[in-house]
């Protein structure tokens, strides 16, 4: 226990190893109890669950313990407590993506990336807070209330899966899950200081992710180290009859210590963000990174890739195209609310939904249904999918001549609540340095690398391709022990001493 | 691309979206600075790429066209914001002067077949 009071700072490995153990005290019924404690005690200041599953989580715990005493292995996430993004399905507890529209819904059955990490061991502590619909890069966007940064409760956690990086930041579960349409995962995890993974499209079931933008979602891990995040990739991964865009990957178990000699490392020049406002301090830490590899035997590739140049306006009309489709199912029909005031079935949908979404949702809607519409799809829908087919093929060109990318994953820290609520435009740029993994299906991970001046975490982003997740967090994993750099955490109560 | 109000009302009806006067004044002019920076797109080269071609799904690996388990439709039913045990509920949707084959039905509904969508 050399290092951690509480079992619930273990690293994943170590807390579900010491829960398999018979001859251990530790059980999966006291990691459950003490994530509950320690919700109660830290969400009231953060709000980063938008319920908690109490009894879920004990009779999961306790159905691990009896394993245990009974000579069966019950996986290798035992007694983990994990919170899921409240846009992905546990059956029997309310789904709300942070609507108003879907209210009272109850879904029937599981996700599939939940149901694995429950297969193996995991226990659902709670539902996590969300822009709604996952439409976002603050959590402010939620109808039920922003989410707060662990760090600086008056600055956002960053979005759409702010509930997830808060409550994993602030130690109020070791796991969680989110969903990554154009950065949801990585932005996040950087403004919380912690790791977060998109996968490569079709490495995670979509089944039971409430969908947005189909073609970009994906649902990934987010914890406090790569090892933790690989542990929980691992229990979720795998293809499923139930989303026929699954498909069979490598692996992404740890790789043989290769080191960071000889690694090539490719920088785009698209990437930099020295001159954006308020990036030089986020840069410098990305250059000092570059000084250490360089120092360390590694190559650097500069790389020019213009298109990434596009990869916002190419991301704002996809994105929304699709959720324009997806989102017309809620219409007051099936499930959710129904307005009280309509005396046709049009008034039924056109008032049920005006009533149900918020302001963020209605602009996207508005976007990708005019970007859609007859006399504009080819200017826009159109010519955005060929950008993003070149987009895609610039990716696998850079990846001939290097291993890995890196850049920052947000171009500043975190920034106050309110700062861009405003200005969609200006929240939407947040995303500059995210989108393109998503648009080119690629892998992506961002790690914790050190503090702004003002004390507040930096990430940094490895971008790879394909199906290279197991080779990403091997590299994110000898970076952390080449930079030193790794999830520290915040000030508060949180009843530990390290 | 100029975007006024009268586009936008357009759009939000395409959209299903009964928007009030005071979000599509607000709505109009964030339109326009998002298609003006949208807009950059037009100056991509994006080469000979088809945008057609780039469906990410493996053939091969799809499953049997089997039947597999399906949900009790009582626990999608239970979802409904009306429903009459059956089906579910929505207002009547033909014109009142046309003849409807639902006479019979509940005053105000129409019955509209399938709950498992």
């Amino acid at each position: 226990m050399k290092g951690f009071d509480n079992p619930l700072d273990l690293p994943v490995a170590t807390m579900a190893a010491r829960v398999r153990d018979a001859d251990d005290p530790l059980t999966a019924s006291e990691l459950v109890e003490t994530s509950l404690l320690r919700i109660e005690a830290l969400d009231p200041a953060i709000h980063a669950f938008l319920c908690t599953t109490p009894d879920l989580a004990r009779a999961q715990a306790e159905a691990v313990d009896t394993a245990v005493a009974e000579g069966r292995d019950p996986g290798p996430l035992a007694g983990v407590p994990l919170a899921v993004k409240d846009n992905i399905a546990v059956p029997g507890v309310p789904l709300t993506c942070a609507s108003k529209i879907l209210g009272g819904y109850v879904p029937p059955t599981w996700a599939t990336s939940v149901k694995r990490a429950v297969d193996a061991g995991a226990c659902i502590v709670g539902k996590t807070n969300l822009d709604e619909f996952a439409m976002g890069s603050s959590t402010e966007n939620s109808a039920f209330g922003a989410t707060r940064n662990p760090f600086d409760t008056s600055r956002v956690p960053g979005g759409s899966s702010g509930g997830s990086a808060a409550a994993v930041a602030a130690g109020m579960a070791p796991l969680a899950l989110g969903s990554d349409t154009g950065g949801s995962i990585r932005q996040p995890a950087a403004l919380c200081g912690i790791v977060g993974l998109k996968p490569t499209y079709g490495r995670v079931s979509r089944n039971g992710l409430v969908a947005f933008a189909s073609s970009l979602d994906q649902v990934g891990p987010m914890a406090r180290s790569a090892a933790d995040a690989r542990a929980l990739l691992e229990a979720i991964e795998g293809t499923d009859a139930a989303d026929a865009t699954t498909r069979r990957m490598s692996e992404v178990a740890r790789g043989p210590q290769t080191g960071l000699d000889g690694l090539r490392v490719g920088w785009a020049r698209e990437f930099d963000v020295r001159d954006v406002p308020g990036g030089a301090p986020t840069q410098d830490v990305v250059d000092g990174v570059r000084t250490l590899l360089e120092d360390g035997g590694a190559t650097s590739v500069d790389l020019s890739l213009p298109l990434v140049e596009a990869s916002i306006p190419v991301y704002y009309i996809v994105a929304p195209a699709e959720a324009s489709s997806n989102l017309a199912r809620y219409d007051g029909v099936r499930y959710g609310q129904r307005t009280a005031d309509a005396e046709t079935l049009q008034q039924l949908y056109a008032r049920t939904r005006d009533e149900g979404f918020g302001e963020e949702v209605k602009r996207r809607i508005l976007i990708g249904t005019f970007a859609l519409s007859s006399g504009y799809a080819d200017a826009y829908y159109k010519r955005a999918m060929a950008a993003r087919g070149a987009l895609r093929v610039a990716f696998q060109e850079a990846f001939e001549t290097c291993d890995v990318i890196l850049s920052a994953t947000t171009p500043t820290p975190a920034f106050a609540i309110g700062e861009k609520a405003g200005d969609p435009l200006a929240m939407y740029l947040c995303d500059v340095l995210t989108v393109a993994a998503n648009l080119a299906g690629i892998p992506a991970v961002s790690i914790p690398c050190g503090r702004s001046a003002e004390g507040l975490p930096v990430g940094l982003q490895l971008w790879g391709p394909a199906g290279s997740e197991g080779r990403l967090l091997d590299i994110a994993e000898d970076l952390a022990d080449a930079t030193g750099h790794r999830y520290l955490a915040p000030s508060l109560e949180t009843g530990r001493t390290a | 691309m100029d975007i006024d109000e009268d586009l936008v009302r357009n759009v939000a009806q395409l959209a299903r979206l009964e928007l009030t006067d005071d979000e599509v004044h607000a709505i109009a002019p964030q339109l326009a600075r998002i298609f003006a920076h949208v807009d950059k797109l037009q100056a991509v080269d994006v080469g000979s790429h088809d945008p057609a071609t780039q469906a990410p799904i493996d053939l091969d690996g799809l499953r049997d066209d089997t039947v597999g388990e399906t949900l009790d439709p009582r626990a999608i039913l239970r979802n409904a914001p009306a429903h009459d045990g059956a089906f579910l509920v929505v207002p009547r949707f033909f014109d009142g002067d046309e003849p409807s084959a639902e006479s019979s039905a509940p005053q105000g509904s129409a019955s509209e077949g399938n709950a498992s969508s």
